[in-house]
């Protein structure tokens, strides 16, 4: 699935464009960049831009939960310590 | 029903599945829907974020972050909107709402709502002069629990830039094209069936709607709500009570103004 990144430049950091990631190769990467309602698709340089997503990095960190199911049996869940998805 | 309950027992003894939250947040709605969804017996438990129960001992020894939703299943808590629908597909497989071809994807869509929220959500709220300022004396208590949540504050929060409001609109309109095309041939975000993916993004658009974006772009999107509302699940314990968020956020806008609150 696309994911949705800011194009900075590498010198200044300066955010440039907001658009999702179409492709990527070793040299460039191409964005369909977002403008209001309207968007373009646009080639960058790795040598001048970068990408930074737009998500919560929170921790890798993850925990275990040894539980039962609803039908008694062991089960091991493993979630994310860092808490996605909440309002505070 | 309030966080009384904790403060009255241990986590360990209370049984049964209790949902922590506030009806006009969109992380909350996606952890109600699931339970619906599941047709589950739940409680549900108001936390009252403008006094601050979030960041009370109780409620922080269930969520360390100070956030809502948190919900607690025979003495076990699990928090954060996107835990908590991992956690009930788990334990409750049946129904399932795995698409079991695309699990992979599935759960990536997933996070694309839940780790987005505060560029795309929060970010529209507050461009729009709605959402929550942060009493002063609570600063503290951000950085500790919910650091993220105060760097937006303090870098944007009531003040953004024109750059960074256009930001905002363009971040939230991308992501409604992610979803919009993704509706283009298929009733569902994954195909005929609905899956954990829709569960986790319907609170996102119906959210943006209530505070004023405009989906009309988005024909497939419009559409797809109308066909998650036409489910059972849609009912008083999921809906999001527009009226009350609006004149929230007058309120907000009013108390952001006050000495005591950065914004």
């Amino acid at each position: 699935m696309n994911k949705i990144f800011r194009v900075l430049s590498n010198e200044k950091s300066e955010i440039l464009s907001i658009g999702y990631l179409i492709s990527e190769d070793e040299k460039s990467f191409k964005i369909r960049i977002q403008n209001g309602i309207k968007t373009s698709v646009q080639s960058f340089k790795k040598e001048n831009f970068k990408l930074k997503s737009i998500y919560e990095q929170g921790t890798k960190e993850m925990y275990q939960i040894k539980t039962k199911d609803h039908n008694n049996n062991d089960i091991l869940i493993e979630l994310p310590k860092s808490c996605f998805g909440g309002c505070g | 029903m309030s966080i009384q309950i904790l403060k009255n027992n241990k986590v360990e003894d209370i049984k049964g599945i209790h949902l922590f939250g506030a009806s006009g947040s969109n992380n909350y709605m996606r952890a109600a829907l699931m339970l619906e969804e599941k047709q589950l017996n739940w409680q549900s438990h108001s936390v009252n974020l403008l006094k601050y129960e979030q960041f009370e001992p109780e409620y922080l020894a269930i969520n360390p972050q100070g956030s809502i939703p948190t919900m607690i299943h025979d003495g076990i808590a699990i928090y954060g909107s996107e835990n908590i629908l991992k956690y009930l597909e788990s334990i409750f497989p049946n129904p399932s709402f795995i698409n079991k071809e695309k699990e992979s994807e599935m759960w990536e869509w997933v996070e694309s709502a839940t780790r987005t929220h505060i560029e795309t959500a929060i970010g529209y709220l507050y461009k729009n002069k709605g959402g929550r300022p942060i009493r002063k004396d609570m600063v503290d208590t951000y950085k500790k629990n919910n650091p993220e949540k105060l760097k937006f504050m303090m870098e944007r929060g009531y003040h953004m830039t024109i750059e960074q409001e256009q930001e905002v609109e363009n971040i939230n309109n991308a992501k409604m094209l992610m979803l919009d095309e993704s509706l283009s041939n298929q009733d569902f975000i994954l195909g005929r069936k609905i899956s954990v993916a829709d569960i986790a993004w319907l609170p996102d658009p119906i959210f943006l709607k209530t505070i004023g974006f405009n989906l009309s772009p988005y024909p497939n999107v419009e559409k797809w709500i109308k066909r998650m509302q036409n489910r059972p699940s849609n009912n008083k314990r999921t809906k999001l009570p527009a009226f009350k968020l609006k004149v929230a956020m007058f309120y907000l806008k009013w108390l952001s103004k006050n000495k005591n609150y950065i914004h």
